[in-house]
């Protein structure tokens, strides 16, 4: 009887109306991932090549940027028409036009209106759309809109930091004038935290040579009276986000000697994954092979031959290769699940609306990797 | 898994042709909304493609891509926290109602309750459901993709049915045990 009903209950749910994918949509997608498919197949061919270019690219333009400060009129030109730093440098605009009545171009206005405004909609749009409350997206767009504005005042008011001094808020607006593209930002990922009214949102940006950077501002609840900032990217703006660190260094040299567990004791989750790729690209697979998961009574453990054999094809594609100049943010995000398993998000610069998580489980105090981690 | 020798383009051309209706079928039932199903379906198959050059051939595709749908879905829910049920036109009461024959009309509604019923459920419940008993995975499969002991999988399926009756039943005499024993 209960069978009957369990049956009955279930072939009703097959009988979705939907069920059937749209063709349309599908085929939509495959041309999608082909066309992306071809842009890594290519990446990968010319991955070194296009390093070197990257790095020679990257130097022209400091040169020119160099070159450029010495001819104001010019930077301007080319701020104009490359869309970036703003728009004009007040400071660098010839005074003499105002003075004799010049009319400015009315399309210019308008241009420098959109490239002043466009970010911070299309911030406070995204951040609504990852249900962040409207007050609280409206205070990081206030805080952010008074930092380009250089309105120390504002500054202040919206941030958490209660900076000592003056020069420190000078400080950090001088850093973001230097350092922040304004039209770059865009909202990465959001991250409700537990059991706080806080919330963090991850914000991209492009630095002065173009360098794609992500940072964490934290939303800070503050009761009655609204909400505060708390900005963290001065600390965060060199840090790469894959970092070998030493402590990541040492644990790999003593866990490799012996394979003991109780070398990475300690590690956090996004710690164990740098380690994890920082092995891969070492190509040391026999430690790698280690940082699985290994207890055969809880899990189906691959085979160490095979592993070792597919691991060493000349062929394989590693994402080791090339996560230290793709990555763009890695941080442990909590699926609400009821395990042990842990997730690392990693964002990639090339494509960071379609995140990676990296599977994990903690067991015996030690974090180790699935067997297909990536997903 | 594709042919070793398959580039990339090649490879995912193959996966999705595959697994397209697999991984849209979990997500429709997970979102119980079309077009989320197909966004999700989307961000599924691009994961695969990052993933894919690391992809380790050990496990089942299968297994891999679904355990890759469960995770974006599960992410989807975190962030949405509330499944919106919108009934869409298709299945609004009122319009199936005006234009459908009564006992239409009657199926449409008890699967109505039915899926929202599904989607009421925790994800965990939600996942074994799908997989096992929608899409008829086997006990193995299910415990692969929701990385846990088969004998979790058992006792969760049956825990999940029973929350499932009980969300469309409170009373033991709900509106679908008194439609089917008629």
């Amino acid at each position: 009887m209960i069978e009957n009903h369990n049956e009955r209950l279930l072939n009703q749910l097959r009988q979705h109306p939907q069920r059937e994918p749209r063709a349309e949509i599908k085929n939509r997608l495959k041309t999608n991932l082909r066309e992306k498919a071809q842009i890594m197949d290519r990446k990968q061919s010319f991955y070194p090549v296009l390093k070197i270019a990257g790095v020679s690219l990257a130097s022209v333009f400091i040169i020119i940027l160099l070159v450029s400060s010495a001819m104001a009129p010019i930077k301007n030109s080319m701020n104009l028409l490359l869309g970036t730093g703003g728009g004009v440098d007040p400071s660098i605009v010839d005074e003499e036009d105002d003075e004799n009545g010049t009319i400015e171009e009315p399309t210019q206005e308008i241009n420098e209106e959109l490239i002043n405004e466009l970010p911070f909609m299309d911030i406070r749009e995204d951040l609504v759309k990852f249900e962040v409350w409207e007050d609280a997206a409206e205070t990081l767009v206030l805080y952010l809109e008074a930092v380009f504005e250089k309105d120390l005042e504002g500054v202040e008011i919206y941030s958490f930091i209660d900076y000592h001094s003056e020069d420190d808020y000078l400080e950090l607006i001088q850093f973001y004038d230097e350092n922040v593209r304004q039209d770059s930002l865009k909202v990465l990922d959001v991250q409700f935290s537990l059991g706080e009214p806080d919330v963090l949102a991850l914000i991209s940006y492009k630095d002065g040579s173009g360098e794609e950077k992500a940072v964490w501002y934290v939303i800070s609840h503050q009761g009655d009276t609204g909400h505060l900032i708390y900005d963290t990217i001065q600390s965060q703006h060199d840090e790469s986000a894959f970092q070998v660190t030493e402590k990541i260094r040492g644990v790999y040299e003593k866990f490799a000697e012996s394979y003991d567990i109780k070398a990475l004791f300690g590690l956090t989750a996004e710690e164990f994954v740098t380690l994890y790729f920082f092995v891969d690209r070492l190509g040391d697979y026999e430690t790698l092979y280690e940082l699985h998961i290994l207890d055969e009574e809880k899990y189906v453990v691959v085979d160490r031959e095979q592993y070792l054999e597919e691991m060493r094809d000349v062929n394989a594609r590693s994402l080791a290769d090339s996560i230290e100049d793709e990555l763009l943010a890695m941080y442990q995000v909590y699926m609400g699940e009821a395990s042990n398993d842990g997730y690392v998000r990693l964002i990639f610069k090339d494509e960071p609306d379609f995140p990676l998580t990296f599977r994990l489980t903690f067991e015996e105090g030690v974090w180790k990797s699935h067997w297909h981690p990536l997903q | 898994m594709a042919e070793d020798d398959l580039n990339l383009v090649d490879e995912i051309e193959s996966l999705c042709e595959t697994y397209y209706r697999d991984v849209y079928q979990f997500c429709l039932y997970f979102t119980n909304n079309r077009s989320d199903a197909e966004d999700l379906t989307q961000e599924v198959f691009m994961k695969v493609l990052k993933a894919l050059p690391s992809f380790n051939k050990q496990s089942k595709v299968k297994t891999w891509i679904l355990s890759i749908a469960k995770n974006t879905a599960i992410d989807h829910y975190r962030r949405k926290k509330i499944i919106q049920f919108i009934p869409d036109v298709f299945l609004s009461k009122e319009t199936a109602k005006d234009g459908l024959p009564e006992q239409e009309f009657q199926i449409k509604e008890e699967w109505r309750e039915v899926t929202e019923a599904l989607t009421s459920l925790r994800p965990a419940y939600r996942n074994v459901i799908i997989l096992k008993g929608i899409k008829e995975l086997s006990i193995k499969e299910t415990a692969e993709i929701l990385n846990c002991k088969e004998s979790k999988v058992r006792v969760d399926y049956h825990r999940a049915i029973k929350e499932l009756h009980d969300v469309i039943t409170p009373d033991e005499g709900g509106v679908l045990y008194d439609r089917k024993s008629q």
